[in-house]
């Protein structure tokens, strides 16, 4: 089930967690980073008690599903980061509360660019989408923001938290990288 | 010298009786001569007089020149040859002559004007190989490295000593496995079925140690003088790193912990000697979260420091502090970490993926060439016991790095229960090897190196256990873990939270982030 795993200290705080690389990636965005590949751990429930899912869009990784109910199984607080790009699995997920906190990776301003830079046309419409189904279900929310001067800017990014706050979201952090 | 002069001339290809007519010509002149290179000079003349293409071969066969290992320009001489073959490989006489002989024509028929003595040698061992010496081209072979390795360390060599250390380690390396080590030991190294450490020191010094200061400093310039002391004599002793311990209950009673720490980071950082400082607050509160201190405000440091987990609140935060700003951090459990006083004479490490490997899941077959393996270590320290004069209780350590990885292979489902199993034999092999003044333990301490080799070799890899490594750390005189992070920069609260569990639900002896 588990492809890469690695501890994390720094993903939920004050609690080590468990990251799992589940990658899959509907997009081409301009300013992606593959995230550097978690070294492996064999069996670290012994050390954390938590689990973290990456890979860009896990969601869309068939793996994804059963992983998540095998760490609830195991008694594990989950969080999942998503692109935004799978409303409909997030929102099972979500409803089947499998996953405690959400970090939704924005990659473009909230406008007719947000498509051109992600390489997907409809990727816009899915990220407000999955927007509403986190707004609803009352998920807590950290946003990470991916700045991309000059095309993508502070600014902007702080249009993105305004646009999720306003749209209901629980937004419990924001963090911006380049 | 006449029949000499005739000799070679038709060595050099001139006809016998133009040589006799040459040397005739010459008579007494001949014996007037001051030098050898006079009487070439003569005998060529008198062959111009006779045979102009005969007196060019002449010429020609007397101008090879050696470049002599001692820097020096002579003439070719088959005589020094055959002496130097039968100083340094005992054969008889005849046989050099023969060899040598045919290590002339060779060079010979390469019509250079200029051979160097290592070319020499490379000919004369070709020819001990075509005659089936083996065992003589050992001994006669020269050691030492490619041209374009040396240019290689050169370039990566960030000091002359560093240079140094590392072209003579080549040297000593290679004259270990083929003087000092019997074939099957050396081919039982190079093939990778173990790992002799530091082979470059092998007949000359002990592997590491480990020693602590006597008494109280009374100032810390004073104490850190001493533990200077302490650490140039282990430089001449240990080929591999160096354990320090007892440094807080030295250092503490100056009472200027913060001046103490300073001193102590900033001295050792000079040494080039590989060290590990064990630091037990235990012994020193104050001075220990000072030391802590000074390695988060450094952010690197070119040795190892083992902070004991077992002090107050304030000291693990400034101990994370330090493993999260500086890699050379170590954590452990307990006060103390190395209780080998003295340290260890050699270390021999088992592959034991290659063990499981070949035993194709059977248990019992493994324990056989685990057995195996083990008797080739013992027979390692015997050879390390003639070569190397020690003082008291001589200890032996047998690494077993890559358990992890031999478990997967040889019953990945109860890996646990099988290395508990395991281990168990490792230590009743270690026991029956023990004696009064001899002790072979296990150890994880310092094998790292021959862990990713074996890995290299057996091309295998498989991700921290820490269920397994708590079960093997125990049995295991000096174990350390490596618990690989996820994140770019850990916060110091996040690893101390870690670091509890790891104490809590784990038996691992010491460990170190990686990230």
């Amino acid at each position: 089930m588990v492809r890469r795993a690695g501890i994390s200290v720094c993903e939920l705080p004050g609690e080590p967690c468990m990251v799992i690389d589940l990658h899959a990636c509907p997009f081409s965005c301009l300013s992606c980073r593959r995230m550097r590949e978690a070294q492996p751990v064999g069996k670290p429930k012994v050390l954390v008690s938590a689990a973290s899912i990456w890979g860009c869009e896990p969601l869309l990784n068939p793996e994804c599903l059963p992983a998540l109910r095998e760490l609830r199984g195991m008694g594990m607080r989950v969080k999942l980061h998503t692109s935004g790009y799978a409303p409909a699995p997030l929102e099972e997920v979500l409803a089947g509360k499998l996953v405690d906190v959400v970090e939704v990776h924005v990659r473009a301003p909230l406008d007719s660019r947000y498509g051109e830079m992600t390489g997907r046309e409809d990727a816009l419409e899915r990220l407000f989408e999955s927007m509403w189904v986190l707004a609803s279900a009352g998920t807590p929310a950290f946003l990470r923001i991916w700045l991309l001067p000059p095309l993508f800017v502070e600014r902007q990014a702080l249009e993105v938290v305004h646009a999720f706050e306003s749209a209901g979201v629980r937004v419990e952090g924001v963090g911006m990288g380049c | 010298m006449p029949n000499a002069v005739v000799s070679e001339c038709v060595d050099a290809g001139v006809d016998f009786w133009t040589a006799v007519e040459a040397v005739r010509r010459l008579g007494d002149r001949l014996r007037r001569c001051a030098s050898p290179e006079e009487v070439r000079d003569d005998v060529f003349s008198a062959l111009c007089e006779l045979d102009r293409e005969a007196a060019e071969r002449y010429r020609r066969y007397h101008s090879m020149h050696v470049r002599t290992s001692k820097n020096t320009i002579e003439g070719f001489s088959r005589e020094k040859i055959v002496a130097s073959l039968v100083a340094e490989t005992s054969m008889p006489r005849e046989v050099a002559e023969n060899i040598a002989r045919e290590a002339e024509m060779e060079l010979r028929r390469l019509r250079l004007e200029f051979v160097s003595a290592p070319l020499i040698r490379e000919v004369v061992n070709v020819k001990l190989l075509e005659h089936g010496f083996e065992e003589a081209r050992a001994r006669y072979t020269r050691l030492g490295a490619p041209v374009h390795d040396v240019g290689r360390v050169l370039e990566r060599g960030s000091s002359a000593c560093e240079v140094y250390r590392a072209l003579a380690g080549k040297v000593l390396r290679e004259y270990s496995l083929l003087s000092v080590l019997p074939l099957g030991l050396a081919d039982a190294h190079m093939k990778g079925d173990i790992h002799i450490h530091a082979l470059q020191d092998f007949p000359l010094r002990a592997w590491r140690g480990a020693g602590e200061p006597g008494g109280e400093a009374e100032t810390p310039a004073e104490g850190v003088l001493e533990l200077m002391r302490l650490v140039r004599e282990a430089e001449e002793r240990y080929s591999s790193r160096f354990f320090i311990e007892g440094v807080c209950a030295f250092l503490a009673p100056t009472g200027d912990a913060e001046r103490a720490a300073e001193l102590l980071v900033e001295h050792l950082e000079m040494c080039h000697h590989p060290l590990s400082v064990g630091i037990s607050p235990g012994e020193g509160e104050e001075l220990a979260a000072a030391i802590a201190g000074v390695l988060a405000e450094r952010g690197s440091f070119r040795h190892r420091v083992f902070f004991s987990l077992e002090g107050s609140e304030e000291y693990l935060r400034v101990v994370h502090e330090a493993a999260s700003a500086c890699r050379g951090v170590r954590l452990m459990r307990g006060g103390r970490f190395w209780d080998a006083p003295g340290g260890m004479l050699q270390c021999v490490s088992l592959n034991l993926v290659r063990a499981a490997r070949e035993a194709r899941g059977d248990e019992g077959e493994f324990m056989r060439r685990v057995e195996e393996l083990f008797e080739l270590a013992g027979e390692v320290f015997e050879l390390k016991e003639e070569r190397v004069r020690w003082e008291g209780r001589r200890v032996y350590g047998v690494g077993i790095p890559c358990m992890q990885e031999a478990m997967s292979i040889l019953a990945p489902e109860e890996a646990p229960k099988l290395a508990k199993r395991v281990m168990g034999v490792l230590r009743g092999l270690c026991r029956r090897s023990s004696s009064r003044e001899r002790e072979v333990v296990l150890t994880l301490q310092g094998v790292e190196g021959a862990g990713e080799r074996f890995r290299e070799m057996e091309g295998v890899s498989v991700p921290l256990d820490v269920e397994l490594e708590s079960v093997v750390h125990p049995f295991c005189r000096g174990a350390i873990a490596s618990i690989p992070l996820a994140d770019a920069r850990p916060s110091p609260e996040a690893l101390k939270e870690l670091s509890g569990r790891v104490l809590r639900n784990t038996k691992l002896r010491a460990w170190w982030y990686t990230w």
